[in-house]
C-alpha cells in the first residue's frame, strides 16, 4: 500500500501544482496541460512511492522534471522542422498580462494582482517556482532545493533576488501612479 | 556586505532559515542601520503581495480528469498473482487439449503422476 492515497494526494496539491506549473509555464493552457500530465504520472507511479519523500515535494519534482522535458523537446522542434519532420506550431500567449492589459482584465483581476503578474514577468520561471512553494506552500530552503533540484545556496539567492526584484517593481509602479 | 548578500541574509532571516548566530547579527545590524531595515520592510512587502495576489485558481475539472485519467500500473505483486493464474490456464487448457486430440499420452501421464503419488504416500508411512 502507498503512503498516500491517490485522491488524498490530488485533493491536496491539485491547486499547488497548477499555481507551480503556472509559473514555470507562463499561460494557462501550457499549464493546465503540465499540471495534469504531472498529476497522472504521479497517480500511476503511487504504487512505487512508499513515502521516503514528502509526498508534495515528489510532486513538484515530478512537474519540474516534466517542465524540464518539454522544455527540451520544444529546443528539439527547430531540428524536426527543418527536416520537414514536424508541422508548424501555432505558440500560444502568456495568460500573464502584458505591459498594457485591457480594462476588463484590470478589473477582473483586480489592480493589486494585475500589478503582480507584470511584476512577475521581470523573474525567470525558476524564481517564480521558488516563490510559489516559499510563499503558497510555506516549504523550507531545504524542501525547495529538493524539489526544484537545486543547491540550497542557489534556493537562498534565488529567492532573495525574486523578493527583491518584485520590490523594485511593486515600488516603480506605485511610483509611477503616483505621478 | 553587498546589497545582494543583504538580502539574502534579510530573505533568510524572513523565513527563518537563519541560524541563531547569523540572526543575532542580523537583529544587531537591523537595530543600528535604518536603510538595512526599510530593506527589510520592502522583502516583507514583496512576500505578503506574492502570497496575498499571487494564487491563481486551479482550472475547473483538472483534479477529477487526473484521477480518471490515471490508471494506476499494475503493482509488482498484481503481476505475480497475474502470470500464476495465466500458467494455471494454461496448465488445464493443454491437460482438457491433450485428452481430447492424444488420450493414451494423457493415460500414460496420468498413470504416471497416480503412480508417483502413490510411492510417495507408501514412502512417508
Amino acid at each position: 500500500m502507498s503512503a498516500i492515497e491517490a485522491e488524498e494526494l490530488v485533493r491536496r496539491y491539485t491547486a499547488l501544482v497548477f499555481n507551480l506549473a503556472l509559473r514555470l509555464c507562463g499561460n494557462r493552457a501550457d499549464a493546465e496541460d503540465l499540471a495534469q500530465q504531472s498529476l497522472i504520472r504521479a497517480i500511476q507511479a503511487l504504487p512505487r512511492f512508499r513515502g521516503e519523500a514528502d509526498p508534495g515535494v515528489w510532486l513538484y519534482r515530478i512537474t519540474v522534471n516534466a517542465w524540464k522535458n518539454s522544455l527540451r523537446a520544444k529546443s528539439a522542434r527547430p531540428v524536426l522542422r527543418f527536416f520537414g519532420l514536424e508541422e508548424k506550431e501555432v505558440l500560444s500567449e502568456p495568460d500573464l498580462p502584458g505591459p498594457d492589459p485591457t480594462p476588463e482584465r484590470l478589473a477582473e483581476a483586480g489592480e493589486a494582482k494585475a500589478r503582480l503578474d507584470r511584476a512577475l514577468e521581470a523573474l525567470s520561471p525558476e524564481e517564480r517556482a521558488v516563490l510559489v512553494l516559499r510563499e503558497l506552500d510555506g516549504r523550507s530552503y531545504a524542501e525547495i532545493a529538493e524539489a526544484l533540484d537545486l543547491p540550497l545556496g542557489t534556493v537562498k539567492s534565488r529567492l532573495a533576488r525574486a523578493r527583491a526584484e518584485l520590490a523594485v517593481r511593486l515600488g516603480v509602479e506605485e511610483n509611477d501612479d503616483v505621478r | 556586505m553587498s546589497a545582494e548578500n543583504d538580502d539574502e541574509e534579510l530573505s533568510a532571516y524572513l523565513d527563518g532559515e537563519l541560524d541563531a548566530a547569523a540572526r543575532e547579527r542580523l537583529a544587531e545590524r537591523l537595530r543600528t542601520e535604518p536603510a538595512l531595515a526599510e530593506r527589510l520592510e520592502r522583502l516583507t512587502s514583496a512576500s505578503a503581495a506574492f502570497r496575498a495576489h499571487g494564487r491563481e485558481p486551479e482550472p475547473l475539472g483538472l483534479a477529477a480528469r487526473a484521477l480518471a485519467e490515471a490508471k494506476p500500473a499494475p503493482s509488482p505483486r498484481g503481476w505475480r498473482y497475474a502470470f500464476v493464474g495465466f500458467a494455471l490456464l494454461i496448465f488445464v487448457l493443454g491437460g482438457v487439449a491433450l485428452k481430447k486430440f492424444m488420450p493414451t499420452l494423457f493415460n500414460n501421464v496420468q498413470q504416471m503422476i497416480t503412480g508417483a503419488a502413490s510411492q510417495m504416500g507408501s514412502g512417508g508411512k
